[in-house]
């Protein structure tokens, strides 16, 4: 089984070979669905008024293999609209790999989980899932949350789960 | 009957035979006054909280005064249905301290001339206390307090655990106190990862469907679970991570399923606007309750 993680680069990848906006700056879903990943990029498009733009991407677990690339319906793509803001931004998969290495060495989290990368007015948020053995009841929304500088690529916080 | 300067129609006693022969003496035998104009329950507050704005004065008034009533009572029963029982049996209570929760229907019964005189109904809803009332009971801040002492006691550095603690807050309306369950514990957490408690779902009430007139019952009415220290894991995560303080969306879920504010007893954020504390974060340092949103209170039953 491929993470999570190589799911969203290995779609970020096959996305911008096939011509999609690249680079992606904007929101990243990558949500395990049985045997497979649902990879969505959600990125708002400046004109002529702004508005979300979505593509969804899905990859084998197993393998690794994109099956399909297809622009997402609307209404999923406004579930989890990015912040438009100004300025030379980096994409959603340079902040998740920033995230990544500032985690080396306490990779302590569900590396086949959900991963979300979202774009917010002055940060990415970066985060990865508890490990199965940990979730439920009343505890922690993730493992790890890694606040990336937009503009520099540094990052500006790590939150652990309490 | 009285025999002269009587209406016998509206003021002869029932039962008395048409010689009865009784004289309509106003000073020694006064006919009795069997019309009345008005008939009505007032209810002083018709939206109460359990505990502690559980009061409401109950009159029954009968215009005029010069009626005569031979007996009083007022009568009770939930909204939703179900049979009327009997609240009181005086004309006027004052204060009357509601103890059940729920939608409430009212309403005064007077006896005059050996007729029943219904009122309108009224409505009462007898709420739960919300969250700033439930954190503000001594009660429950002794018992919460206690379990912090306890999740700060339960924390230490060899070996490096750390447990959450919980448990649910009840209000005994019989007793008019609030009480706690017994106590959860999360799963020892080593520094590097995270902590929880599993509380168990709401539990059911006591009894489980009181009635209306029941002299009180034991609600659930709010869960608590404490958060824990950041004392011993500096070395266990990423240089400069900081914990989120505070419920987390996990939290307000679960306590929006289980229809109830919840309290969760955690530090104050350290610096000041950071939503966080760092780690290595002195046990004693400052502490306050959070409200995790499922309600402000828990909903009023039917």
């Amino acid at each position: 089984m491929i993470t999570a993680g190589k799911a969203l680069l290995i779609a970020s990848m096959v996305a911008a070979q096939q011509g999609a906006q690249a680079p992606w700056v904007g929101n990243v879903t990558v949500e395990p669905v049985g045997g497979i990943y649902r990879v969505l990029f959600v990125a708002m498009v400046p004109s002529p008024a702004p508005a979300p733009s979505a593509l969804l991407v899905i990859v084998e677990r197993a393998s690794g293999r994109v099956t399909k690339i297809e622009n997402a319906p609307v209404t999923i793509a406004s579930l989890t609209p990015p912040v438009s803001i100004p300025g030379a931004v980096i994409p959603a998969t340079k902040a998740y790999e920033t995230a990544v290495a500032a985690l080396q060495g306490h990779e302590n989290y569900d590396k086949e989980g959900r991963v979300t990368v979202q774009l917010k007015t002055d940060r990415y948020e970066v985060t990865f899932p508890l490990p199965s053995t940990q979730a439920g009841g009343r505890g922690p929304d993730y493992a790890y949350q890694i606040w990336v500088d937009p503009w520099s690529g540094a990052v500006t916080k790590i939150l652990v789960a309490s | 009957m009285c025999l002269s300067g009587c209406n016998t129609v509206s003021q002869a006693r029932p039962g008395a035979g048409a010689d009865a022969g009784v004289p309509c003496d106003a000073a020694a035998s006064p006919c009795p006054n069997c019309t009345p104009s008005n008939v009505e329950l007032e209810v002083s507050r018709n939206r109460l909280t359990l505990k502690h704005e559980r009061e409401s004065r109950l009159h029954i008034k009968v215009e005029p005064t010069s009626v005569s009533v031979e007996s009083y009572r007022i009568e009770i029963r939930r909204r939703a249905g179900g049979a009327w029982c009997v609240f009181s049996r005086s004309q006027t209570e004052d204060p009357r301290r509601f103890t059940m929760a729920g939608e409430f229907k009212l309403r005064g019964v007077a006896t005059i001339c050996g007729r029943e005189h219904v009122t309108p109904e009224k409505d009462v809803e007898v709420q739960f206390p919300d969250y700033a009332q439930i954190v503000g009971d001594a009660d429950v801040r002794a018992a919460v307090d206690t379990a912090w002492g306890a999740t700060k006691a339960d924390c230490t550095e060899a070996p490096n655990r750390r447990r959450e603690h919980g448990f649910w807050i009840h209000l005994n309306t019989a007793e008019d106190r609030y009480e706690v369950g017994a106590t959860v514990f999360g799963a020892w957490s080593g520094p590097g990862a995270g902590a929880a408690v599993s509380l168990p779902a709401r539990p059911a009430d006591n009894p489980a469907s009181p009635g209306a007139c029941d002299a009180g019952a034991t609600y659930p009415v709010a869960s608590f679970h404490t958060h824990t220290p950041t004392t011993f894991r500096a070395a266990a995560v990423p240089d400069g991570a900081t914990r989120p303080i505070g419920p987390s969306a996990g939290d307000n879920a679960a306590d929006n399923t289980d229809d109830v504010p919840g309290v969760v007893y955690d530090y104050v954020e350290s610096p000041g606007g950071s939503h966080s504390i760092p780690m290595g974060h002195p046990k004693d340092s400052p502490v306050q309750f959070y409200h995790s949103r499922g309600r402000d209170r828990r909903s009023t039953p039917d």
